[in-house]
């Protein structure tokens, strides 16, 4: 099920320019007012951004953790990553940060005004939809449990700061990377 | 910073149309047989700017009309890139 050599060089190309949309969902001092303000489009974006990477750096961890959603309908990716569990480091960093954008309220309903337009990403939008259809529900108690044992650097607060900039940085080493080296990505 | 009316009609304008050419992309690369990762990969890269055109359409956009057009250029390069790997029959 693995891209050929056209599918790969497309998927490159499509990658990179992903990376500059998507950069401007990630958190920074700069953007974070537009990730408030589109939660939804932010998850959105890292969702995109991890699973391109997952694929140009060809990292198994990373892969499975692009293919959480697929393997595991049942479970919300961001709950998991919260908890730690997602098999790719960055993956975990990335959705505690933007776990907190949930907390702030996400608007699903606007994923129906997506689908009547795209009806190519309606399984696409489903996920997304899901995702947050579980989140609503747990994160709640989640939260509760991670505030209730006091330690400051173990609040959601804490560990969301802690992953804030990571998605960031990994884009511009990235950007760096392909400034220099243009062609094929980071292997 | 305030949009003029003309310009927010500017902007929807060229949401709709990249909107259209999007979804087109997304057929014809569903249907060139693509390997899942591929489809997959497509699918996750194509729903964000899906959201942001819709966004753009509906008025939710609450980027300044300056962001804004920089995010659909990179849409519209998208686009391109879609428009030449998977050509139209």
């Amino acid at each position: 099920m693995a891209m050929n050599k056209q599918e790969q060089s497309f998927f490159d190309k499509a990658s990179d320019v992903f990376f500059k949309f998507a950069k401007n969902y990630m958190p920074s001092a700069t953007t974070n007012a537009g990730l408030a303000a589109s939660p939804l489009l932010a998850v959105g974006a890292v969702a995109g951004a991890m699973y391109a990477m997952a694929v140009m750096n060809r990292v198994p961890d990373a892969l499975e953790s692009a293919y959480f959603m697929i393997n595991h309908p049942d479970k919300s990716m961001v709950l998991e990553a919260l908890k730690g569990n997602l098999p790719f480091d960055v993956a975990n960093k990335t959705y505690q940060y933007f776990a907190g954008a949930f907390g702030a309220g996400l608007g699903a309903a606007g994923l129906t005004k997506v689908i009547e337009k795209f009806s190519t990403l309606r399984d696409e939008a489903d996920h997304l939809r899901r995702e947050n259809e579980m989140l609503k529900r747990e994160f709640a108690n989640d939260r509760a449990t991670l505030s209730a044992d006091g330690s400051p650097a173990d609040t959601l607060k804490g560990r969301l700061e802690s992953g804030l900039g990571n998605m960031s940085s990994r884009l511009d080493q990235r950007e760096q990377a392909t400034r220099v080296k243009p062609g094929p990505g980071l292997r | 910073m305030q949009s003029t009316p003309t310009e927010n009609e500017s902007l929807i304008g060229t949401a709709r149309t990249l909107s259209e050419r999007l979804e087109k992309g997304l057929r014809r690369i569903e249907q060139s047989k693509p390997s899942k990762e591929l489809l997959e990969g497509v699918n996750k890269l194509s729903l964000p700017y899906a959201i942001f055109l819709t966004e753009i359409c509906e008025g939710a956009c609450l980027l300044t009309p300056e962001q804004t057009r920089e995010q659909l250029k990179h849409v519209e390069e998208h686009c391109n890139l879609v428009d030449t790997d998977f050509p139209a029959a």
